[in-house]
């Protein structure tokens, strides 16, 4: 079977959030210790340049910080803390025919989850794949037999009656 | 999502940081550039000063006992707050403008410049010339942006802290920046 997931990519997404949530607070700090280092620099020819200097700093500082955070760890933390919940959640296997539906839907705080349709007979399945790896699923029409935990599928295979 | 939507979609808290950022900042740095009247001279002025830093800088070169800052400013920098122009130390005033700020003024100090054609008010002194276009040496004129049809009066705070004889003063180092900055030695 072709796993999807895989606890190793947990883990590594999950030390990167941590590099990024590092940098951000380091951009942080250094920013207010520059800001307060220019205060001391302070003199009565100098003031409202100075100010300039401090607030330029100050949102450079600020954007950085804000970006490693909602941009860089944010979005590596809720992927890794999915793989981590969807790896607890109850295992199951299914067999049928795919169908991308196409629809995109956000998990607040979490993953881009696109719904896939596996035809089975006259019923149809409504399951769960991450967006990202919606890519590596065959083509519509195909017959696949699933892994799932919970309603995500963690796992497929090809197969041919 | 791309991380490009990503970053278009902090463009809100990027700019609530960014005037957050100026109003924090703003306000430790008018806290951490001034100090308590007791210990500061501060000279206001009628006129736009666009030399009023470098004016301040030579004044603070010069500060000496208890004083540790020299604030030069326009009337202009006080527009949102009154009350830091009317407790001025000194001030310099256009003549045409004398009548309407005469109660900031305390008489000048008894034997001070007794020569020097101050401006009166019910006989009693309270503007010694500072800027006179028709004389012909203008310290001040590199430093402040006067109308040259009028004359410009150096006038005592009369709520200064450092002009003895007024209630609660400390000092007396009023009477002597004023002598500096009309010797123009600074």
């Amino acid at each position: 079977m072709t796993p999807l997931y895989s606890p190793e990519e947990a883990a590594t997404l999950s030390r990167r959030a941590r590099l990024y949530r590092t940098v951000a607070l380091i951009l942080a700090v250094a920013g207010l210790c520059v800001c307060v280092l220019l205060c001391f620099g302070v003199r009565p020819n100098n003031t409202p340049r100075r100010l300039f200097e401090i607030i330029a700093v100050s949102t450079a500082a600020g954007w950085a910080a804000i970006l490693f955070l909602n941009v860089g760890y944010r979005p590596l933390m809720g992927t890794a803390r999915h793989i981590q919940h969807i790896s607890g959640a109850e295992a199951a296997e299914y067999a049928g025919t795919i169908r991308k539906t196409g629809k995109l839907f956000q998990i607040p705080g979490s993953i881009v989850v696109q719904k896939i349709r596996l035809q089975q007979g006259d019923e149809a399945l409504t399951l769960n794949v991450d967006a990202r790896k919606a890519h590596l699923l065959p083509d519509d029409g195909t017959k696949l037999r699933v892994q799932c935990r919970g309603t995500f599928i963690t796992a497929f295979e090809v197969y041919h009656e | 999502m791309s991380n490009i939507r990503r970053i278009l979609r902090q463009i809100p808290l990027l700019i609530i940081w960014l005037m957050a950022s100026g109003l924090i900042w703003g306000f430790v740095f008018t806290r951490i550039t001034d100090t308590d009247p007791a210990h500061k001279i501060a000279v206001y002025i009628d006129a736009e000063t666009p030399g009023a830093a470098e004016l301040a800088t030579r004044l603070d070169n010069l500060k000496r006992g208890g004083i540790r800052m020299v604030q030069v400013r326009p009337f202009t920098y006080a527009m949102l707050d009154g009350s830091s122009l009317a407790s001025a130390d000194l001030f310099i005033i256009r003549a045409s403008d004398m009548t309407a700020y005469r109660d900031w003024f305390a008489p000048c100090p008894d034997g001070f410049r007794p020569e020097s054609g101050a401006w009166e008010d019910d006989s009693i002194r309270y503007g010694i010339p500072v800027i006179n276009p028709l004389a012909d040496f203008q310290p001040l004129v590199e430093y402040v942006s006067f109308d040259p049809s009028e004359t410009y009066y150096l006038c005592f705070g009369k709520d200064s802290l450092h002009m003895a004889g007024n209630a609660g003063a400390v000092d007396n180092e009023a009477q002597y920046f004023a002598d500096i900055l009309l010797n123009g030695s600074f």
